[in-house]
């Protein structure tokens, strides 16, 4: 009797699918889009060397800038770090291509701060970089413009305000209009009817030097995006911890 | 930092915008502004300040600036700088190293009365958030949130001798800290001392031996400044931040210390009220004053950069509205000459700064990159870098401005760049450059004449030392020359002014242009066939987890981890994973599943190594057949999915009690398969769920019931029967675990779920929902609970 119900119940669930992770689903959305542009997909470690995630992203040692990650170490590996951002895959592909080129990275980054239902250790980033002889910061407003109507809808409003990353400038933020309070103000947007989504910025010419590439002929634009808030924010996800949970009550949803 | 909307309002005559208004301005054109509060007769306003602007804006009289900037009404600063009369200086300075302490100024008034602050005072600083100490304490804390230069006054009775120090610390040497705490220095770290011991962390924190109290009368006061880096080290070592180190590690101009003196003693006179107080003479140890900078830009890279169409007067606006003095330079090429024979004669010094010592001395390279800054064109420090830098011209195309260079074997001869595109081979060797000033006359520092000198290329001994010839990039095309105040310490070139240009103007009007399309340059192959397997394993009903990359024990371990259970990097995905079908098993009831099929695909990290590995895993409950039932299925599940790569995996079997988890290295599995063609088949989504509905955290019940209906009833009709009479706790739709045909009838067994979001259900609460739906079920003809 055991071993009937048994596969009636498997019976009764044969067919049914599986579910992608959420940030699975934000990856292949945004790769799409991009894809489509002629973006390259591209990838690099979660270990990095300081060089990556930092030197050469135009953070000086011993600098202030260094503080807007909190940064951990690997033990008896000097200068080897988690990497806090997706942006070193940026100066690996550069190392290796000849520009023009535009690639799409995403990937697991961490930083060393107390968790709370906004905050995590481990949390997901997806870089975008085109570098060629002619862009702009125009360019990089229009396409971020297209990427945000595309993964949310034509109505999306956008809005570029100035932002500081030390690895662009220009540097900008880029707000979109709060979707949850349709812009009258709630906790998610800070009662500023925004929501900041992506950081972005003409790439600095320190960092394409550094990336040995030639900054007279070549210019770029970058920016990233955390899939985590972008994921809270799409499905009303209220705790970034259950993206890492393990917990398929979550999962199913999705 | 928070600042008060009344003291912004002090710089100004005319009324400045209201707090939202201001609020969406500096939004829109400057910074992030964190949080506004009202308080009773005032506004704060948290404004994020990121280390770009740590420089100037970490202070009322820098956001007052940006007001101005963006709103155009006119800052007329608070005249509070001391005109009365001083006496001769009767302390005296020594600092040990200038590069660590670019300025330190200091001075003494006599007969000051130490006491409690004006209610004024008080009221300003603790709304900022600040504790009142004492008249002169508080009025240093009002200048820094003034101004941004951090102060500190001694009480000069207690210190010993007249002399302050400014030199490195002993090792060993101790200080007892303002707050009581006891520091020990390393040795190195700079201290304020008198002739026996510290008196402060020279831009940290105050000591107690020279601390003002009510019984001071007599103060020494400080402006200084020192060098960011090493406050930030001596910070970090003694894990002490401040308000002053904040802005030191920040790196502020020296120009700023007289402006805080000036300010700090007209306000300590002030309020002592009497005539009494006696200000001597500032003491300003002040070796090496800071050139203003020169950034220029040209319309068309201005355009280019921001995808604009401004004209230069636009620029011009914008940068005299930035107080950067623009300045339109028609022919940079000629400019460079015309600055060049200016410097003649001025001596040549091996390594001489472009930023300290230009234009009193030169080497080579900072002589052609001083006179290449002057007219607005930022060039490479090094020669070799310049050589580099430049366009290659022949020596009979050279014309005013082009650059010469050698290989005289005089001074050290650079075959690589250092830092314009470090590492590029410069075979001919680089160790001197010069301006070409035309008709065949060169200008340049030289080592053997010991100054700048022009002369006749042919006559020179350089002739026979010629390597090549290069011209500036930019140096053609008239441009927009501006003088950078000196606490814009972030506008350091081209790039730098193009920001500010852009953001003055707003990016709100900036056209919108998407990149014209093309192909993709190559395909990843990890990415593609990690998304293939998820698909593949989605199809057949496996989801997808995200576990943590850190664990307890690893073969890579965290410097300085979070917690104790997170002190290492997961070395597989196994264990996480098993852990994660331990708790889905006991959650089966509620995912409506006695199978828990689950994969991860995510980074591991073994010794030396690190890799994307692949987990795959199934657990199955006791009534799906357990273990044995989840291995024949992981195992059909692996198998197919080798088909649909086609290539084998070398993975491992891990154990779990009621199931297994195959895991393989997925970089090294890549490495055998072919390369893709696109990504078309594997980046499809198929989202269900428009709003997330949060798990509940409080315990699921589980009921089961069996219904006798006639053997036409339809189960779904009898399902969403109970459904409706269930209640609202029903967690999921009832899940069929059993049909039973017998005369006629058929019995359907029904397991359901209770749950609440805000409670522990009791069984009574429960027995009270199954009632209802026993009941219901009763009254339907020809059913029956079983």
């Amino acid at each position: 009797m055991v071993d009937e119900q048994g596969e009636r119940a498997e019976s009764m669930e044969a067919g049914q699918s599986g579910h992608l992770h959420p940030i699975s689903i934000l990856i292949r959305e945004i790769t799409q889009i991009f894809d489509e542009l002629g973006f390259s997909v591209a990838h690099g470690p979660e270990i990095e060397s300081e060089f990556y995630n930092f030197d050469a992203l135009n953070f000086p040692p011993d600098h202030p800038s260094r503080d807007l990650q909190d940064t951990f170490w690997i033990k008896g590996e000097r200068g080897n770090v988690l990497r806090t951002q997706t942006s070193p895959i940026q100066v690996r592909y550069m190392e290796t291509h000849e520009p023009p080129f535009r690639l799409i990275a995403s990937g697991r980054t961490f930083r060393n701060e107390a968790t709370d239902a906004t905050h995590d250790v481990q949390f997901y980033q997806c870089e975008g970089l085109l570098v060629d002889d002619r862009t702009s910061l125009a360019e990089l407003k229009g396409t971020l413009d297209h990427f945000l109507k595309r993964l949310f809808g034509d109505d999306v409003e956008t809005r570029l305000r100035p932002g500081f990353f030390p690895f662009v400038e220009p540097g900008v933020e880029v707000d979109m209009r709060c979707m949850r309070c349709s812009s009258d103000g709630c906790s998610a947007c800070k009662q500023s009817g925004w929501i900041e989504v992506l950081g972005a910025g003409m790439v600095h010419p320190n960092v394409l030097n550094a990336s040995g590439v030639d900054w007279r002929k070549w210019r770029g634009f970058a920016f990233g995006i955390g899939l985590d808030r972008l994921a809270m924010l799409r499905w009303g996800i209220d705790d970034i911890r259950s993206l890492y949970a393990g917990d398929l009550r979550v999962i199913n949803q999705f | 930092m928070k600042v008060s909307y009344h003291w912004l309002q002090t710089y100004f005559d005319t009324d400045i915008p209201k707090p939202a208004d201001l609020v969406d301005v500096l939004t829109m054109h400057a910074f992030e502004i964190e949080d506004v509060t009202e308080t009773e007769n005032d506004t704060l306003i948290d404004v994020d300040i990121l280390p770009n602007r740590a420089h100037d804006c970490l202070s009322h009289r820098g956001i007052a600036r940006e007001i101005a900037l963006l709103t155009g009404n006119t800052l007329v600063p608070p005249e509070r700088s001391y005109t009365g009369e001083t006496i001769e200086a009767d302390i005296a300075v020594s600092v040990a190293d200038s590069a660590l302490c670019p300025r330190y100024m200091a001075r003494t008034l006599t007969g000051v009365s130490v006491g409690a602050s004006p209610e004024w005072l008080k009221k300003t600083l603790e709304g900022l958030g600040e504790r009142s100490i004492n008249n002169i304490v508080d009025l240093t804390n009002f200048v820094l949130f003034d101004t941004g230069q951090p102060l500190h006054a001694f009480d000069a009775d207690k210190v010993d001798g007249n002399m302050i120090y400014v030199r490195p610390a002993e090792e060993g040497e101790t200080i007892t800290l303002l707050d009581g705490a006891e520091a020990t220095f390393q040795g190195g770290e700079l201290v304020i001392a008198d002739e026996k011991e510290p008196l402060a962390i020279a831009g940290v924190k105050g000591g107690t031996k020279a601390e003002v109290d009510e019984s001071t009368t007599r103060v020494i006061l400080e402006s200084a400044n020192f060098d960011a880096t090493h406050v930030r080290k001596t910070a970090r070592t003694h894990n002490i931040n401040t308000d002053a180190s904040k802005r030191f590690e920040n790196e502020i101009t020296p120009e700023l210390v007289r402006v805080a003196m000036e300010e700090l003693t007209a306000l300590i006179a002030q309020l002592s009220g009497n005539e009494s107080v006696e200000v001597s003479e500032v003491v300003d140890a002040y070796p090496r004053k800071p050139r203003a900078r020169r950034v220029g830009v040209s319309v068309s890279e201005t355009n280019a950069t921001l995808g604009t169409q401004l004209t230069e007067q636009d620029i011009i606006d914008i940068c005299s509205r930035l107080s950067f003095a623009p300045i339109v330079v028609a022919e940079p090429a000629s400019q460079v000459i015309e600055e060049a024979e200016a410097y003649l004669d001025a001596p040549y010094e091996h390594g001489a700064s472009v930023t300290y010592d230009a234009p009193e001395k030169f080497d080579c390279s900072s002589f052609v990159a001083f006179c290449y800054a002057q007219a607005g064109i930022g060039v490479p420090r090094i020669s070799v870098d310049q050589y580099a830098f430049g366009e290659a011209i022949a020596q009979d195309e050279l014309a005013p401005g082009d650059i010469l260079f050698f290989n005289s074997g005089t001074g050290k001869v650079h075959y690589e760049t250092k830092e314009f595109l470090p590492g590029t081979e410069v075979s001919e060797g680089i160790d001197h450059c010069a301006l070409y000033a035309g008709n065949g006359h060169i200008i340049h520092a030289s080592w053997s004449n010991g100054v700048v000198v022009k002369e006749s290329l042919s006559e020179s001994d350089l002739t026979d030392a010629l390597v090549g010839c290069r011209r500036m990039p930019q140096s053609a095309e008239s441009r927009i020359v501006t003088t950078i105040p000196h606490e814009r310490i972030d506008v350091r070139r081209d790039v730098d002014l193009i920001e500010e240009i852009g953001r003055v103007r707003g990016y709100a009007n900036l056209e919108s242009n998407v990149p014209a399309q093309t192909e993709r340059s190559e395909i990843d192959a990890q990415f593609y066939y990690a998304q293939l397997i998820r698909t593949h394993l989605c199809e057949n009903g496996f989801s997808e987890l995200y576990l943590y990359s850190f664990t307890e024990t690893g073969k890579r371990k965290i410097l300085n981890p979070l917690s104790p259970d997170k002190k290492a990097l997961r070395t597989q995905l196994a264990p996480q994973v098993a852990d994660a079908l331990t708790i889905n098993l006991r959650n089966s009831d509620l995912l409506g599943t006695d199978t828990v099929s689950v994969f991860e695909i995510g980074h591991v990290f073994a010794k030396e190594e690190e890799y994307m590995a692949c987990a795959i895993a199934v657990a199955c409950k006791k009534a799906a057949g357990g273990k044995k039932h989840a291995r024949t299925i992981l195992d059909d599940t692996v198998s197919h999915l080798e088909t649909t790569l086609g290539a084998k995996t070398e993975g491992t079997i891990t154990e779990h009690e009621s199931g297994a988890i195959y895991e393989f290295n997925l970089d090294k599995a890549v490495e055998n398969l072919g390369e893709p063609a696109d990504y078309d088949k594997v980046l499809s989504t198929s989202e269900v769920v428009s709003h997330y509905v949060t798990p509940s955290p409080y315990p699921f019940v589980v009921r089961d019931i069996a219904v006798w209906v006639p053997q036409s009833t339809r189960v779904e009709d009898v399902s969403a029967f109970i459904q409706t009479h269930a209640g609202d706790l029903l967690a999921r739709e009832p899940r069929l675990f059993d049909a039973y045909e017998k005369d006629e009838h058929i019995s359907y067994a029904f397991r359901l779920v209770f749950q609440s979001y805000e409670k522990t259900l009791t069984d009574e609460e429960v027995n009270g929902y199954m009632d209802a739906v026993y009941g219901a079920v009763e009254a339907q003809k020809g059913w029956e609970v079983r």
